[in-house]
């Protein structure tokens, strides 16, 4: 253990929390190693906005996820082992390197860092799009990261609703000019959707449950102008996501529908050994 | 992440702890393949087909077969439950350590270790054997050139069963070292190529007759077909009609490769969706393999002929010369004649040595999984669960099971030795892991009832003791047939002379018990109680 020692003794809140996240990616970025917080704790930190809106819903940040690229694996394994976190041997083993957990020796914060891609339900490969937010990875990747659970729980859709109640959904599908960077490329989300039936039917399935179509109120509460903001961008994505012409292969898929599983299965974590 | 995805059919596990969402390596195909292989439908059916009507006149094959695996779906129920109450890899040792006792768990994996490791290289020898000999000797045949049916000769001898064994479990060991997710799309691709192989021998053997079986051996080896019966009825050969009493004494053989079918419980922590994939994984691989062992053993007595299978084998068997073929008559071999044909025979024997291929990564896959568990409950070192920081993968664990297995190699091919009763020491362990079943109810309550297994019914009736109490019956039955068979196995403990299998056994026992308490007491020493491994408590 030859970096610094972790600064926190007890971690008990999400200021904790962000403190270390961001100061792990400094280090991270100091050492060469790349590093973006995704997740819940990337939807915090991406922007100032989220955060108190986040903290009126009582969504709580329990841990921090990461994601390293794959040629980086060994040395943010270096950085975080310096820090003082402690691997988790047996997802070493079951995940063989597409996947690693961490838990502070002393404070217990947990870390999940995922390799290269996000790996769920549906698969969401960030290839050059990883760097483009200093600190955690770009926002058309952390609504589609919530956008492709299968069955989103209330926090799940907590998340989505936050992200599109603090950001305008802009642009066109094609190859249009992306909008402005903290604006939410529906112009990208489309693509990616266009590709892949199943990805496309979870995704605008979970965007109407989060922002229902037509005068339905939308479950979570994100304050007046946040609903308004939320329903807008959710209909411009629904809008450019029907829009963008479909692959050969989502056409195909398509007429097979839900008769066959569209999805990836997701398990619960369990000890391997 | 705890907010993460979770798969609507999955209900957590006894063991389950809340955290992101994993996207496993294994799918039901997958344990599918991983069971269908370690059964290994080629030596099945090369076992039942040479040893059945000549060692055993009178049993038939498809019946002891169907018996087997009759018998095999209580176990596979009852392993089927331990692996949903347990979704971890580590297999036996898992479910003792955490239900009997860990020292003993311990000594049972050890010794289940030391004897998959066994048949990890029997198959590698079988490869080079029945696959690559019969391979040479029957393509050399059909074609008439002495070349290829002298390499058959060559290679069957001990230094190329040993060196040709050596590579093909390097290869195996490889292939686990470059991932399990690899090692999956390999077995995939290799049984697509063994289903199909399996297929079109199927078809052959269906329009092909005893006629034209008769006539091709004749014009291919100079044997005529009643001549062989003959030459073996001279030296001793009794052929018989069916009877049950002698299809029942024949379970045992049938039986060795069925008990494959079960061994996805070594790997439960990597499989997607471990109760379906569990449950279509083993009985699925037991109806499977039992059905399609049985239906090829009926078209050998329609093409081969029963008496004439038992007859040829028989000369084989005794060196009775002039009445057998020139590579030893196993069922390839024979099919490969009625094929009559260069590319059907290639297409059967690389269909054979796909089918034993699938023993020996799997055996192996399954021994460094119990490796790990020891491992990470600290009864092993810590390095023998090291993971490489280049390819990702146990290499200690995986390596060390490679050794393991090419120091049996050596053994068998220039030592000739057959450890036929190490499956008696199988057949009390996996006995004890049935006993355990039927007693977990009882003395682990609050865990068997946290568990998904005490929702299984049938009837009414809780399917994990029961399946436990006549998969118990069931094998001891077994290990009776095996200790009174001198042909397949013989007295594990024979006081004039105690077979080897006997002493590495004694010498697991005493050394495993040995390791196990001096590791107890030197964790205890650094302040680490292994015993806390073994009490983990439910969730629920």
């Amino acid at each position: 253990m030859t970096g610094p020692a972790n600064p926190l003794s007890e971690v008990n809140s999400w200021a904790d929390l962000q403190r270390e996240a961001v100061a792990i990616v400094a280090a991270a970025e100091q050492q060469g190693v790349t590093l973006r917080v995704v997740g819940s704790a990337g939807i915090r930190l991406h922007c100032p906005e989220p955060g108190p809106l986040m903290d009126r819903l009582g969504r709580a940040a329990k841990d921090i996820d990461f994601i390293v690229p794959q040629r980086h694996r060994k040395g943010m394994r270096k950085l975080l082992e310096s820090r003082g976190y402690v691997i988790d041997r047996d997802l070493l083993i079951a995940m063989e390197g597409r996947r690693y957990s961490f838990e502070h020796a002393e404070n217990g914060t947990e870390i999940d860092v995922f390799v290269e891609k996000l790996d769920f339900c549906h698969t969401i490969e960030l290839g050059d799009r990883l760097t483009r937010h200093a600190v955690t990875i770009p926002l058309e990747e952390l609504l589609l990261q919530k956008l492709q659970i299968i069955e989103m729980t209330t926090t799940d859709v907590i998340d989505a609703s936050v992200l599109l109640a603090t950001h305008d959904a802009s642009g066109a599908g094609g190859d249009a000019p992306a909008p402005a960077p903290e604006v939410i490329d529906a112009g990208h989300i489309a693509r990616v959707l266009a590709r892949d039936w199943g990805f496309h039917h979870t995704a605008t399935r979970n965007l109407e449950r989060v922002c229902p179509a037509g005068t339905e109120p939308c479950p979570v509460d994100v304050g007046p102008g946040g609903t308004e903001r939320a329903r807008l961008g959710a209909q411009r994505l629904r809008d450019v996501i029907e829009a963008e012409p479909k692959t050969l292969a989502w056409r195909m898929r398509d007429k097979v529908g839900e008769r066959k599983q569209w999805w990836q299965d997701v398990d619960e974590r369990e000890a391997t050994y | 992440m705890a907010e993460s995805v979770t798969s609507p059919a999955v209900a957590p596990g006894v063991f389950s702890r809340k955290a992101s969402g994993l996207v496993r390596v294994g799918s039901t195909l997958d344990v599918f393949i991983f069971n269908v292989g370690l059964v290994s439908v080629g030596i099945a059916i090369a076992y039942n087909q040479y040893y059945g009507p000549s060692l055993y006149p009178g049993a038939q094959p498809w019946i002891s077969t169907l018996l087997a695996a009759g018998g095999m779906v209580f176990v596979a129920a009852a392993f089927y439950c331990w692996s949903v109450v347990f979704p971890r890899s580590g297999g036996v040792y898992v479910f003792l350590s955490r239900t009997i006792n860990p020292g003993v768990a311990f000594v049972f994996s050890l010794i289940e270790t030391i004897i998959l490791l066994y048949y990890a290289a029997l198959a590698a020898g079988l490869i080079v054997q029945v696959g690559l000999a019969s391979f040479f000797g029957a393509v050399g045949t059909v074609a008439k050139n002495a070349t290829l049916v002298s390499w058959g000769v060559t290679v069957a001898k001990p230094a190329g069963v040993f060196w040709i064994g050596t590579l093909i479990i390097v290869i195996a060991g490889a292939l686990l070292i470059s991932g399990t997710r690899r090692y999956f799309t390999v077995q995939r691709i290799l049984f697509v190529v063994a289903v199909a192989g399996l297929a079109v021998i199927a078809v052959a053997m269906i329009v092909g007759s005893r006629n034209g079986f008769s006539s091709s051996l004749t014009s291919l080896t100079g044997l005529h077909y009643n001549q062989v019966i003959a030459t073996a009825e001279k030296h001793g050969y009794a052929p018989a009609g069916t009877s049950f009493g002698e299809s029942w004494k024949f379970i045992i053989w049938p039986l060795l490769p069925l008990l494959g079918a079960v061994q996805s419980v070594g790997i439960g922590g990597e499989v997607k969706k471990v109760r379906r994939s569990q449950l279509l994984g083993m009985i699925g691989a037991v109806v499977a393999t039992g059905l399609v062992i049985a239906l090829f053993a009926l078209l050998s007595n329609k093409d081969f002929g029963y008496n004439f299978q038992g007859a040829v084998a028989y000369n084989a068997l005794t060196g009775v010369s002039g009445g057998t073929t020139s590579t030893a008559p196993w069922f390839a071999v024979l099919a490969g004649l009625l094929g009559h044909n260069i590319v059907l025979s290639v297409v059967i024997l690389a269909t054979f040595a796909a089918w034993i291929w699938f023993w020996i990564p799997a055996e192996m896959a399954y021994t460094t999984r119990s490796m790990i568990a020891w491992s990470f409950d600290r009864v092993a070192p810590n390095g023998l669960g090291y993971v490489s920081e280049t390819v990702h993968t146990p290499i200690v664990a995986i390596g060390v099971s490679t050794g393991g297995a090419i120091v049996f190699m050596w053994f068998i091919a220039f030592k000739a030795v057959a450890f036929l009763t190490f499956i008696e020491v199988l057949l009390v362990i996996w006995g004890a892991v049935m006993v355990a079943a039927v007693l977990f109810p009882l003395t682990r309550k609050s865990m068997y009832e946290a568990s998904p297994a005490k929702n299984f019914k049938l009837l009414g009736i809780p399917v994990m003791p029961v399946a436990g109490a006549i998969s118990a019956v069931f094998m001891a039955a077994m290990l009776v047939l095996l200790w009174r068979d001198p042909i397949a196995a013989g007295a594990l403990i024979h006081p004039s002379k105690m077979p080897v299998e006997a002493w590495v056994t004694l010498a697991a026992i005493v050394l495993g018990a040995a390791w196990y308490i001096g590791v107890r007491r030197y964790r205890k020493r650094q302040g680490i109680d292994i015993s806390l491994a073994f009490q983990q408590i439910p969730i629920e």
